[in-house]
C-alpha cells in the first residue's frame, strides 16, 4: 500500500507542476523562455546519455539539435506535412546523423573524439548556410507553423507549453529506465572499463554507436521544440559550436551522469542570464562568473551538492527503504528457476572423467614490434579441469590470455573453443560463445553496485533492446527478474550476499577479487580464466579462493589460470604449463613439474620456504 | 628509531586504523603482517604524511613528525617504496632513479653517483636497462627499479610496502635476499607483506594487524611458532592439501 502511494507521488506532482505553471506564469516572454528551456533540457538529456552514461566526450550537441529543428522545419513548410509527423522525422534523422557520426568516430576516445564531433558540428553548419535550395542559407527559415489537435492550434507559449512538458516528462522518464535496465548498464559499463566491457560481452563499438544515435534523437526533439516555439524561426547561427559548448556547461553543470542535473543545468543556464539582466552590459561578465563558481564550488555539479544535503539523504532513504528491499525480495522470490533451466549454468556433472578438448591453442603468437611476447606456444585444456599456466614475469602468460579473451589479436596461430575457432574475434563474441575472464589488476566497474556488475555480467544472455527498455515493457521486466535472481545466487556462490548494493570501489580487496569472479561467472563460461585470482590474497582468503575453484570445477566449468602464488598452483592444478620468454619451456602434472630443473632455475628457484 | 603511538586514522566516515602503537629500532627488518583492510597500507600511508591521522603520535629520532606533509617527512629520512610499485612510466630507468633522490639536501655529484653505483651493484639489471622507459619493464625489474629509487634516497629508514605482490617465486626469493643485503648495508626497514613467512623469515621482529588494531607483537622466530599465526597468516596448506586429496578421491571414484 505505502509502494502505492509512493509510485502514484511522482506523477501527480508532475501533472500538478505542468498545470500550474500556464496559470502562474502569464507573460509569454517568460513562457517562451521556459519553452526554450525545456528544449535545452531535452538536448541535454541526450547529452548525458552520451556523456554521462557512457562517458564519451560529444561537442556536436546543438548539430544534432540543428539537425532536429531544420528538419521538421523543411518538411512542414517546404512539403506541408503535420508538425508531429516533423516531429519524428527530427528525431530519427538526428539519431541516423549519430549513427553516421558514430561509425568512423567512435574509435576514438577522449580529446580526440572531442576534436572529431567538433568537426562535425561545422561541417553541418557549413550545409545550413551553403546549401540555400533546401535550407534557405543564413536567412533562415521563417514562418514554421506550430502544431495542431484537430483544428485547434497550439500556437501560444502558455498552450505550446503542455506539448514541450509532456515531452519532458515522458523523455525523462525513459531515461531514468533507461539507465536501470541491459542497455544502460551496457553504456555505464563502457564508461567505467571499455576492455572488461568487452570481455563481460558487451559489444562496445554497437553500444557506443547507440549511445550516439540515442543522444542525437533526443536533441532532435529538442530541436523540433525549438523550431515550432518561440519565434518560429532557425537560422544556421542558433546551431554552433559555442551553442555545443554551452549544452556541454549546462549538463556537466548540473551533474555529469545525473538526469535530473541535466534538466537543471539546462534550465539555470537559460534563466540566468535573462535574471542578471538588471546588470546591463555587465551582466554576461556576472554570468560568466557565476558558472565559474558553481564549477569551483561544486565539483561534482548541482546533482552531487544536493545528493550530499543530510535532507536529501535522508529522503532518499525514506524512497528506497521499501522499493529496494522489495525489490530484492521479488528477485529472490523464485531463486534457482531460471538457473536451472539454463542448459550450462551451474549444472552439476561430472566432466572430469571425459577428457574431451576444450581449449586448443596452436602456434600462438604475438610480437609487439621487436619483442616477442608469445612466440609460437601450443597448448590444449581439457573440460573440467583446472589447468595452470606458470612463467616468470614477462613471460607472455598475461599476453596469452588477452589473445584467448580476444583483448590482442594474435600475430600468428590458432585458437579454437569447443571445436570453433576464434582466432582474432571480438571479446565480446568469445564471451558469448563460453569464456570468461578476471584481470590481474581487478577491472570491476568501480561506481556501479556489486549486483549491477553481476547483471552486466549477463548480458550476453539477455536481450533486451534499447526501446524494450527506455519504454519499460512487461518482457523486460520479466527479463530483469531473471537476470537479477541469478545474479543473486552467484553473489550468494562466492560469499557477497548482503553486498548487493554497495558500490564495487567500496569493496575491500579480496571481495573485489570475488565480485570479479562473480560477474565472470554470469555469463555462464565453459572455461574460466583467472589472471593471478590471489594475488593480494592472504594464506586464510587463498583458503577461500580455493575452495571456490574446486567448486566452480565441479559445477563443470573449466579453469585456466595464471598464478604466482605456487602453494595455490601445485594443488590445484591438474596440469601446468610453464612459459619463459614466450615459449613453452615445460608441461605435466604438478609432481612433474615441480621437479623440472629447468622450470626450478627460471621460475620456481630453490629456496624451501616458498614452494 | 621510529616510535608509532596510537594512531588512529579514518577514511571519510571509516575508521581504518584503530590506535596502532609500533616500533622500529635502528638496524632492524621489522615485518608488518595482516589480512587485507586490516590497515598495513594505513599505517605506512600515515607514517609517510600521505594521510593525517586523527589521534595519536609519530615519532622519528627523537622528532615528533606528526601531521607533517609527506614531503617534509621525505626529508627528514623516511623513504617509502609504494605497493604497486608507482613507478613514472613515461620516464627512464635513469630518471627514475634520480628523482629517488629529490628530497635530499645539496648532495655532490659524487655522492650521487656513489649511490647510484651501490645501486647498480645490487642491481645489475638496473644498469643495463637505464636508458628504457618505465612501461617497458616486467613486474620484476619495476619492483627493483622501485626498491632502487628508494634507495636513492640515502634514508635512514626504508618503507616496503608489499614488495612480492604478483612476482615469480624465484624473483621473489631475489627480492627478500636484496632486502637483507639493505639492511646489512644499515638501513633499517619497515616492510609490509601478505608473504608472511618470508618476511618473517628475514625479519627480526613482526607486528601482526586485525581490522586496524596490533593484535600480536613478537619476535620473528616466535611469530613463526606461533600457532595462531600458522592457522591465519602462514597457511599451513593443510587446508588446501586437505581439499585436493578430497578432490582426487572424488575423481578416482568416478
Amino acid at each position: 500500500m505505502k509502494i502505492r502511494i509512493k509510485n502514484l507521488l511522482i506523477p501527480v506532482l508532475l501533472v500538478a507542476i505542468v498545470l500550474i505553471i500556464p496559470r502562474f506564469v502569464t507573460s509569454s516572454y517568460w513562457l517562451n523562455l521556459i519553452n526554450l528551456s525545456i528544449s535545452f533540457s531535452i538536448a541535454c538529456l541526450g547529452l548525458n546519455i552520451v556523456l554521462g552514461y557512457t562517458g564519451q566526450l560529444s561537442l556536436a550537441q546543438a548539430a544534432f539539435w540543428g539537425v532536429g529543428a531544420y528538419t521538421s522545419a523543411i518538411l512542414t513548410t517546404h512539403l506541408g506535412l503535420p508538425v508531429w509527423a516533423g516531429m519524428f522525422a527530427a528525431f530519427f534523422v538526428a539519431a541516423l546523423c549519430g549513427v553516421l557520426l558514430g561509425i568512423p568516430t567512435l574509435k576514438l576516445s577522449g580529446h580526440y573524439l572531442a576534436m572529431a564531433t567538433i568537426g562535425f558540428g561545422i561541417i553541418l553548419q557549413l550545409i545550413l548556410v551553403n546549401e540555400i535550395w533546401l535550407t534557405n542559407g543564413s536567412d533562415g527559415i521563417t514562418k514554421i507553423p506550430s502544431p495542431r489537435i484537430g483544428s485547434f492550434e497550439l500556437k501560444d507559449p502558455g498552450t505550446f507549453f503542455y506539448v514541450a512538458a509532456i515531452s519532458l516528462i515522458l523523455l525523462t522518464w525513459g531515461a531514468i529506465h533507461l539507465k536501470d535496465s541491459r542497455v544502460g548498464r551496457a553504456f555505464m559499463a563502457i564508461r567505467e572499463n571499455e576492455m572488461a566491457a568487452g570481455t563481460t560481452g558487451v559489444d562496445t563499438t554497437y553500444y557506443k554507436i547507440m549511445a550516439f544515435a540515442l543522444s542525437a534523437g533526443y536533441a532532435g526533439i529538442g530541436g523540433w521544440l525549438f523550431a515550432h516555439s518561440c519565434s518560429h524561426y532557425i537560422s544556421p547561427d542558433t546551431f554552433s559550436f559555442e551553442q555545443s559548448v554551452m549544452m556541454l556547461v549546462m549538463t556537466v553543470l548540473g551533474g555529469s551522469g545525473s538526469i535530473i542535473g541535466a534538466i537543471v543545468g539546462a534550465t539555470l543556464l537559460t534563466m540566468l542570464p535573462e535574471v542578471l539582466r538588471f546588470l546591463k552590459d555587465s551582466y554576461m561578465m556576472f554570468y560568466a562568473a557565476g558558472i565559474v563558481a558553481i564549477m569551483i564550488f561544486m565539483p561534482s555539479g548541482i546533482a552531487g551538492l544536493v545528493k550530499n544535503l543530510p535532507v536529501s539523504l535522508r529522503l532518499r532513504t525514506w524512497w528506497n527503504a521499501d522499493s529496494m528491499a522489495a525489490r530484492q525480495v521479488a528477485a529472490s522470490m523464485h531463486p534457482l528457476k531460471d538457473a536451472g533451466t539454463d542448459a550450462r549454468s551451474f549444472k552439476i556433472e561430472d566432466c572430469a572423467g571425459s577428457g574431451e578438448v576444450l581449449l586448443t591453442v596452436r602456434g600462438l603468437a604475438k610480437h609487439f614490434g621487436g619483442l616477442k611476447a608469445v612466440d609460437g606456444v601450443d597448448m590444449v585444456v581439457r573440460r573440467g579441469e583446472i589447468q595452470a599456466l606458470i612463467g616468470p614475469n614477462g613471460s607472455g602468460k598475461t599476453t596469452i590470455l588477452n589473445m584467448l579473451s580476444g583483448l590482442y589479436v594474435p600475430t600468428a596461430g590458432e585458437i579454437s573453443l569447443g571445436g570453433a575457432a576464434i582466432t582474432g574475434k571480438k571479446s565480446h563474441i568469445i564471451t558469448s560463445l563460453g569464456m570468461a575472464r578476471t584481470f590481474q589488476n581487478i577491472r570491476l566497474f568501480g561506481e556501479l553496485t556489486v549486483l549491477e556488475n553481476v547483471l552486466i555480467g549477463r548480458h550476453c544472455h539477455s536481450q533486451a533492446g534499447l526501446f524494450t527498455s527506455i519504454l519499460h515493457l512487461p518482457s523486460q521486466k520479466a527479463e530483469e527478474a531473471g537476470i537479477r535472481a541469478k545474479a543473486l545466487t552467484i553473489l550468494e556462490f562466492v560469499g557477497l550476499k548482503g553486498k548487493e548494493f554497495a558500490q564495487a570501489n567500496s569493496l575491500p580487496y579480496g571481495q573485489q577479487r570475488l565480485l570479479e569472479l562473480a560477474r565472470a561467472l554470469a555469463s555462464d563460461p565453459q572455461l574460466l580464466l583467472l589472471d593471478e585470482p590471489a594475488a593480494g590474497l592472504n594464506a586464510a582468503e587463498t583458503e577461500v579462493l580455493v575452495d571456490l575453484l574446486f567448486q566452480i570445477c565441479t559445477r563443470g566449468i573449466t579453469i585456466l589460470l595464471v598464478e604466482h602464488d605456487m602453494n595455490l598452483v601445485m594443488n590445484v592444478s591438474d596440469h601446468i604449463t610453464v612459459l619463459n620468454f614466450g615459449r613453452k619451456i615445460a608441461e605435466g602434472s604438478a609432481e612433474e613439474i615441480e621437479k623440472n630443473q629447468e622450470v626450478i632455475d627460471a621460475y620456481l628457484g630453490t629456496e624451501v620456504g616458498n614452494a | 628509531m621510529l616510535k608509532v603511538e596510537g594512531i588512529e586514522t579514518w577514511y571519510g566516515a571509516i575508521q581504518a586504523l584503530k590506535g596502532i602503537s609500533l616500533d622500529v629500532k635502528q638496524g632492524e627488518i621489522v615485518a608488518l603482517l595482516g589480512a587485507n583492510g586490516a590497515g598495513k597500507s594505513t599505517t605506512i600511508m600515515t607514517i609517510t604524511g600521505m594521510m593525517k591521522p586523527a589521534k595519536g603520535r609519530i615519532e622519528f629520532l627523537g622528532r615528533d613528525i606528526t601531521g607533517m606533509e609527506a614531503e617534509d617527512i621525505a626529508k627528514a629520512g623516511i623513504a617509502c617504496v609504494p605497493e604497486g610499485r608507482r613507478i613514472f612510466q613515461g620516464l627512464t630507468v635513469m630518471d627514475n632513479l634520480m628523482l629517488g633522490a629529490t628530497s635530499r639536501k645539496r648532495v655532490s655529484k659524487e655522492e650521487i653517483q656513489k649511490d647510484l653505483d651501490h645501486v647498480f651493484g645490487i642491481f645489475p639489471q638496473l644498469e643495463e636497462f637505464k636508458g628504457r622507459l618505465g612501461w617497458q619493464l616486467s613486474g620484476g625489474q619495476l619492483q627493483m627499479l622501485a626498491i632502487g629509487r628508494g634507495l636513492m634516497a640515502n634514508s635512514k629508514i626504508l618503507l616496503l610496502d608489499e614488495p612480492s605482490l604478483g612476482l615469480a617465486p624465484v624473483v621473489v626469493q631475489e627480492v627478500f635476499r636484496v632486502i637483507k643485503e639493505i639492511n646489512k648495508a644499515g638501513t633499517t626497514i619497515l616492510l609490509v607483506e601478505q608473504n608472511a613467512r618470508m618476511a618473517l623469515l628475514i625479519a627480526n621482529r613482526g607486528f601482526v594487524l586485525e581490522t586496524g588494531r596490533v593484535m600480536l607483537a613478537d619476535t620473528a622466530t616466535n611469530l613463526l611458532t606461533n600457532e595462531e599465526m600458522k592457522a591465519h597468516y602462514l597457511g599451513s596448506h593443510a587446508h588446501i592439501k586437505e581439499a585436493r586429496q578430497r578432490r582426487r578421491s572424488e575423481r578416482g571414484r568416478l
